[in-house]
């Protein structure tokens, strides 16, 4: 008990105004930049290597999807590296004719996907069709060339990513291809042409094959949405529903194009050795021009209060783990901040409650985590917490005592001690994060797209500092509780037909 | 028959157009814009009284320092009877409390500050990261140093480490690309090799405590150890603490174990490992080559041609762009202390999984009788890969932990350097010429992860397929 005094006493809170006297505070680095057309960049010129980091993020994902269009968002993401009118093909004018071509038939097929006729005789010939034209198409394609123009240039990390609530671009540099990037990326976001569309589609079918059909936590987790959301946009998978996947056609991909990609909907960071003012008249050159359309349409909340707890057991030859969420509300709301901390004092490091009581004393769980913010962060979300089970123990033992643990945040007070320790990690990992110019890009766009100002990094800490073991026993009353529960548990099938446990 | 000569013609046709004049002349006029002189971060090395080396960058933007360590250690040092020693050690290492202070303790007072404490083993090295505020560092290198320095490994911890690495063990079965990953080396070199070997959980439960404190008695000295530090910090004054916090851990006296050559034993197969699912899993290849070949930078350059960028390989190419077969898929040519692994990797579904492997199998052959392989893409090669040393430059961390592996590695302290000026030399010639010289296409050893009874048939006219059991834990 001495050693745990002393360092209660020994133990300040650390805060990001604490070093502002040596180095300069994150306010004053980031230069907030507005383009006439809407679009926005965060600028942090920093000194070190001669490289930056540029990212976009559109604020569009799988919650902007409809219904039977699953996937839409990621698909796009993947067509965005194909090119351009210019960039990417030897004649345009007669790949476009063939391009249409390609569409008359994709469009059929389709319809016949849609109406499970997908494999008929009508389809299977236009399927050979489609080969042929494919084929005639591919002469024109200079194969890769938006890809490869990042590529040959010294891009590291080039990559992109969709979630629920984002689609996000995202590359390094070295510093004199600024200007290259500019115009690459300017081009993709207002003159993409989805060439190879219909290849690049069962690419992606190998894609959820390989992240959702044979990935026990996919398989799990893709249950697991679905059940704890019943009307919210988040109960679907970012990659998309096989069966939606296979009947999307390039001109759904460009009708949700033209709705989300418009500049007002888009967040750029360059983060590096850059030179301000030489920056922005690179970004104004190249993504001024971006044409502004309609405000996209706005997310509603239409998920309904949860009333009781939801169950659901995916049968998958795996080794067992659970997956269990409760409902709460999104940022900038208070109690999100106090989820932030919940997070870390049950599952962040060896010194939290799940890990010490699953993972170290009862022996039972291989490990566990959460996470605040499960499946985004547009909408309100859940509070997720994965165990995976060890040896002979079960989902069901982790279950319980899962659920002694919350507990005992909804009946005591969390000590002063493990609060304290709480914001400091979390603080920590925020400031761990910029030292990268990718780590801090990828922050400022992040808030930026979807808290609408990048100034939340800085809010943060101050309200955590605020939050008090008080506000945390509440919210665990008001929000860890069954009738707020969803749990869904993998295990491997029962033999003789046994069914549910 | 019309098929085919359609699709031949295309061929040509559009090999002819490679060069035809791209539509985005801003492309090249962007990339060719002249980078300024640019140096890189001058990183400081120095050599403790007991015989540690050690990176120093200073980086004073944020208040945090980062510290890596290579120790030499590893899995191929331990003895047959005892496989699992490495894996349990490094974790153990950690989590079992040093001497002075219970694990406890220690967690309660880096976690209090944010800050954070691991060690690990791989392969070929022991490893251990700190990472902490610039306040902290007093407090934590004397911490990070008892804990590599006088562990208590204690009997609970080992116990605890030995169920989580058979849970681990398990769940590997559980993915056919980590089943692939983890059998294939055995394949290739032997299920005994110190290259390959799997710990069972026999193994693993045999283990002591007693082996734990012999095996780091042996290898864990401060002469056997390369840091890398980056952030907050004056270079002098973290030089002492250095100093201060290893004064009293000794030299090593003991040489290292000798760990056997490989023996390259050519033997082409198809093995099939039974996994249910909508997708295969194949790896392709044979033995790669030395780190200490000569012809180590044409065979990067050979295989980054073949499939080391998905969006400009052949392989990328050919299984995933204008076939939609994959959507992962790339060549790796381990160049490694001892032969690497040589092998293509790709994900794909069932029925096409014999359609990928001979698409594989071709652009190997391809490559191996010099086609395929044009200036074109050399060139872009080379671009990339000189290109993207800048970036390993940010963060500085990164910049000295490579620095630091390099060192540990044996390469000279202008390695950086010479590669670029070896990479850059390299002609065609060259590389068709180790394409010829190091690449097999008739000894391919082929595992294949997946519907065993789907596949078979369509392996079968590939060749004859071993069928081998999924190990279990």
């Amino acid at each position: 008990m001495k050693s745990f005094k002393l360092l209660a006493i020994l133990l300040p809170l650390l805060s990001l105004t604490s070093f502002s006297a040596r180095s300069e505070p994150l306010e004053a680095k980031v230069d907030f930049f507005k383009l006439p057309n809407g679009m926005s960049f965060l600028l942090v010129p920093r000194k070190g290597a001669p490289v930056f980091t540029g990212y976009i993020r559109v604020k569009v994902g799988g919650a902007d999807e409809k219904p039977g269009m699953t996937g839409i968002a990621h698909m796009l993401e993947h067509m965005a590296f194909k090119g351009t009118s210019t960039i990417g093909t030897r004649n345009e004018r007669a790949e476009k004719k063939l391009l249409a071509e390609i569409e008359k038939i994709g469009m059929r097929l389709s319809e016949l996907t849609r109406k499970d006729q997908g494999e008929n005789d009508e389809a299977k010939k236009l399927k050979a069709q489609l080969k042929l034209l494919q084929q005639q198409a591919e002469v024109f394609v200079i194969k890769d060339e938006y890809s490869r123009a990042f590529t040959k240039n010294g891009g590291t990390d080039f990559n992109a990513s969709t979630s629920k609530d984002l689609t996000s671009y995202f590359v390094e540099l070295p510093i004199h291809k600024l200007s290259l990037w500019a115009y690459l990326s300017s081009e993709a976001l207002k003159d993409p042409v989805f060439r190879e569309f219909y290849q690049e589609r069962d690419v992606v079918m190998e894609e959820r094959r390989m992240r959702v059909e044979g990935d026990p936590f996919g398989k799990n987790y893709e249950e697991f949405l679905r059940t704890a959301f019943e009307k919210s946009p988040y109960k679907d998978p970012t990659i998309g529903y096989e069966k939606d996947i296979a009947a999307l056609t390039a001109t759904d991909l460009k009708n949700f194009y033209r709705r989300y990609y418009v500049p007002q909907n888009m967040v750029g960071a360059v983060v590096g050795d850059i030179d301000l003012a030489e920056t922005k008249k690179i970004l104004l050159k190249y993504f001024g021009s971006i044409p502004r359309g309609p405000d996209p349409p706005l997310l509603k909340e239409i998920e309904p209060e949860q009333k009781e707890e939801r169950r659901t057991f995916v049968y998958f030859t795996a080794r067992p783990q659970i997956m269990m969420g409760y409902h709460k509300p999104t940022l900038p709301h208070r109690e999100d901040f106090v989820f932030d901390l919940i997070g870390e004092i049950l599952c962040e490091g060896r010194t939290s409650r799940l890990y010490q009581s699953l993972v170290e004393n009862k022996k039972i769980a291989q490990n566990i985590a959460c996470d605040n913010g499960t499946p985004g962060a547009r909408l309100d979300n859940l509070f997720f917490i994965y165990g995976s089970a060890l040896g002979v123990h079960t989902p069901q033992e982790l279950e319980a005592e899962i659920e002694k643990q919350v507990g005992m945040l909804r009946s005591t007070l969390v000590s002063k001690e493990e609060l304290d320790r709480a914001k400091n990690q979390l603080i920590f990992d925020q400031l761990s994060k910029m030292n990268s110019n990718m780590g801090l890009a990828e922050s400022l766009t992040y808030f930026q797209s979807v808290a609408g100002d990048w100034k939340y990094l800085i809010q943060h800490p101050k309200i955590l500092e605020e939050i008090t073991r008080e506000e945390i026993r509440e919210a665990a009353r008001k929000y860890l509780v069954k009738s707020n529960q969803t749990i869904s548990i993998l295990s491997v099938p029962k033999k003789n037909g046994e069914s549910r446990p | 028959m019309k098929k085919f000569f359609i699709l031949s013609f295309l061929a040509i046709f559009i090999s002819k157009a490679e060069f035809a004049w791209s539509r985005a002349p801003q492309i090249d006029s962007l990339s060719s814009i002249p980078l300024g002189p640019v140096k890189a971060p001058a990183v400081s090395i120095q050599t403790l009284s007991n015989g540690m080396k050690v990176y120093l960058l200073e980086d004073h933007e944020l208040p945090l320092i980062q510290a890596f360590a290579y120790i030499r250690a590893g899995s191929i040092y331990v003895p047959a009877d005892k496989l699992g020693l490495a894996s349990i050690l490094g974790s153990v290492l950690r989590t079992g409390g040093t001497r002075q202070k219970k694990v406890r303790e220690i967690d309660r007072l880096l976690e209090n500050k944010g800050a954070s404490i691991e060690t690990g083993m791989e392969t070929e090295y022991g490893s251990a990261s700190l990472n902490c505020l610039s306040k902290d560092a007093s407090v934590l290198f004397p911490l990070f140093f008892e804990i590599l320095s006088s562990p208590n490994f204690s009997e609970d911890q080992i116990h605890q480490a030995v169920a989580r690495k058979i849970e681990a063990l398990k769940r590997s079965n559980d993915e056919p690309e980590k089943i692939a990953v983890r059998e294939y080396p055995q394949l290739l070199y032997g299920k005994n090799s110190v290259w390959a070997r799997i710990p069972s959980s026999k193994s693993l439960l045999s283990l002591t405590r007693e082996d734990l404190q012999t095996y780091h008695r042996r290898f864990y000295h401060p002469d056997r150890l390369i840091l890398a530090i980056a952030g907050d910090f004056q270079k002098e004054e973290i030089l002492k603490l250095l100093e201060r916090s290893t004064e009293h851990w000794t030299k090593s006296s003991e040489p290292l174990p000798v760990v056997l050559p490989l023996e390259k034993k050519w033997e082409k197969g198809i093995y099939l490992m039974n996994k249910t699912g909508e997708q295969s899993t194949l790896l392709v290849g044979h033995f790669g080559e030395k780190r200490t070949n000569p012809d180590k930078f044409a065979l990067i350059l050979m295989n980054y041609m073949l499939g080391g960028d998905i969006f400009s390989s052949r392989l990328g190419e050919e299984v995933r762009s204008n076939r939609g077969l994959a959507y992962s898929i790339f060549s790796k040519f381990g160049l490694d202390t001892d032969y690497g692994l040589f092998y293509a990797m790709a994900q794909t579904k069932t029925d096409s999984t014999a359609e990928v492997i001979e698409l594989i199998e071709k652009e190997i052959r391809y490559f191996h009788e010099g086609k395929g392989l044009t200036a074109h893409s050399l060139e872009f090669a080379k671009s990339a890969i000189l290109n993207q040393l800048m970036g390993d430059w940010d963060p500085h961390f990164g910049y000295v932990k490579e620095r630091a592996r390099l060192s540990y590695f044996g390469y000279p302290e202008d390695y950086l350097d010479f590669f670029q000026k070896k990479l850059s030399g390299i002609t065609l010639a060259q590389v068709k010429e180790v394409a010829h010289r190091y690449l097999f296409p008739d000894q391919l050893k082929i595992l294949v992860v997946g519907e065993g009874a789907q596949i078979e048939a369509s392996l079968k006219k590939l060749g004859e397929v071993k069928e081998l059991p999924l190990p279990q834990f």
